[in-house]
């Protein structure tokens, strides 16, 4: 019966009886240490996600980091306002008096 | 032609086919009745005003798709330029005056300004958009005086709002020997 | 014998000393005062390389035949700039009437394939003398009053 890896706060420390194709990996009594990439199943509440004010339980899924989708949309908006206020601007300064009349001699 | 036709055309040179600016504004004298110069904005979409000005003796032609030039040196410095081209008098802008009789009726509003094809730049007179609906031109000697806000005619103009340029030609000489009279 | 800027337009470039194909026809830049092919463009854009007509031991209906592979030489100046990037090609370009009326686009330019002296610019249906050709740069070229178009 496999044991579940435990979360020690940086890594996975995998119990020997994990087998694995490199036949040194299965040799008795050693606990190896794999290498962690950031786990994306969370076992336990780190300080990490404490800062960014949530919380995330055993099981549960999290992202980390990134804009959230309203982010984008403000951003995006944000940006298709200046443009148009950019162009606006500079095709009214174009767009000039248009028929002058002379000033007369007086 | 007239003047909104002639705002945004490309000034090319005759002998480079360049674009090097276009008209931004028409400054025409309303006693002489011509053309004395055009202001100019850069060429492209977003490109700004052009500092250089194009008084009227510069323009070597007027076609209805191009202003030509002999070369690049026909754009001057607003200061090399006569001063109503080189500092233009911007309020006397006549596009939407009122076009009053001396008597106080509004016969309409200015809608443009008709020039005589290939011509030095000869204005023959003023196309209004007709207080009751429609569109006239007024013969250029139809003119008493003119600001940014109206100009005024005789009463008789009336009687000379021509239905299109066709006419227009013609009333001039009837409008100038019909003033002599009265 | 009369050659066209479209019939000729993408027809391969050889070296007469080598026998080697060296690019084919991108461009041909004219000189508006001369009214002749003054060089040819090989290729097109930043790489393209020109060919000065007196550097070509023919212009032939099958290949443009060049003295040797180092008559190839990169663009000199502005001009010639604008003529690889294709802007002062006269293939598309707007007439213009040197009273500022549109003339139409040019469809072909015919020349004589032994000198380069332009012969005819074809605008629409019309043909019209090469001599009429006043100057024609990035925008327009200019032809002078006796295209005016008819009222």
């Amino acid at each position: 019966m496999l044991r579940e890896a435990e979360w020690t706060g940086s890594a996975l420390s995998v119990p020997s009886i994990v087998r694995s194709r490199h036949p040194e990996a299965n040799s008795d009594q050693k606990r190896r240490r794999v290498s962690s990439r950031r786990p994306r199943r969370c076992l336990e509440v780190t300080s990490f996600n404490r800062a960014r004010g949530h919380q995330l339980r055993p099981g549960e899924t999290g992202r980390v980091g990134g804009m959230s989708p309203i982010g984008w949309l403000i951003l995006v908006g944000i940006i298709v306002v200046v443009a148009a206020l950019v162009f606006v601007v500079v095709r009214r300064r174009r767009r000039g008096g248009g028929v002058i009349a002379t000033r007369g001699k007086r | 032609m007239t003047a909104s036709q002639i705002r945004g055309l490309p000034v090319v040179t005759v002998g480079g086919g360049e674009d090097v600016a276009e008209v931004r504004d028409v400054i025409y004298s309303p006693e002489a009745g011509r053309l004395v110069g055009v202001t100019l904005n850069k060429r492209g979409f977003l490109a700004g005003r052009h500092r250089e000005v194009l008084p009227a003796e510069a323009i070597h032609a007027v076609g209805q798709g191009a202003v030509m030039v002999l070369d690049e040196s026909s754009l001057v410095d607003p200061q090399e330029a006569p001063d109503d081209v080189g500092r233009p008098a911007t309020e006397r802008n006549v596009i939407g005056d009122d076009v009053l009789t001396e008597g106080g009726t509004s016969l309409g509003k200015v809608a443009d300004l008709v020039l005589l094809v290939g011509s030095a730049g000869e204005v023959v007179g003023y196309q209004i958009d007709k207080a009751g609906g429609g569109q006239g031109f007024i013969p250029l000697p139809a003119q008493l005086s003119v600001s940014g806000v109206a100009l005024v005619v005789p009463n008789i103009t009336e009687e000379f709002v021509q239905d299109d340029l066709v006419g227009l030609g013609a009333a001039v000489d009837e409008f100038r020997a019909r003033m002599g009279l009265t | 014998m009369s050659e066209s800027f479209r019939a000729s337009s993408g027809r391969k470039v050889m070296s007469r000393a080598s026998a080697n194909e060296v690019g084919s026809v991108g461009h041909l830049l004219v000189d508006t005062e001369q009214r002749r092919v003054a060089a040819v463009v090989i290729g097109h854009g930043k790489k393209a390389q020109l060919v000065d007509w007196s550097q070509l031991s023919g212009f032939g209906p099958d290949a443009i035949m060049v003295v040797g592979e180092d008559a190839l030489r990169p663009p000199a100046d502005d001009r010639e700039r604008a003529a690889t990037e294709g802007n002062l090609e006269l293939l598309g370009k707007r007439a213009l009437s040197e009273r500022g009326n549109e003339l139409g686009q040019i469809d072909d330019v015919t020349f004589d394939a032994a000198t380069g002296a332009l012969e005819d610019l074809l605008i629409g249906d019309r043909r019209v003398p090469a001599g009429t050709l006043l100057g024609s740069g990035s925008y327009a070229a200019v032809l002078d009053e006796s295209q005016e178009p008819s009222p």
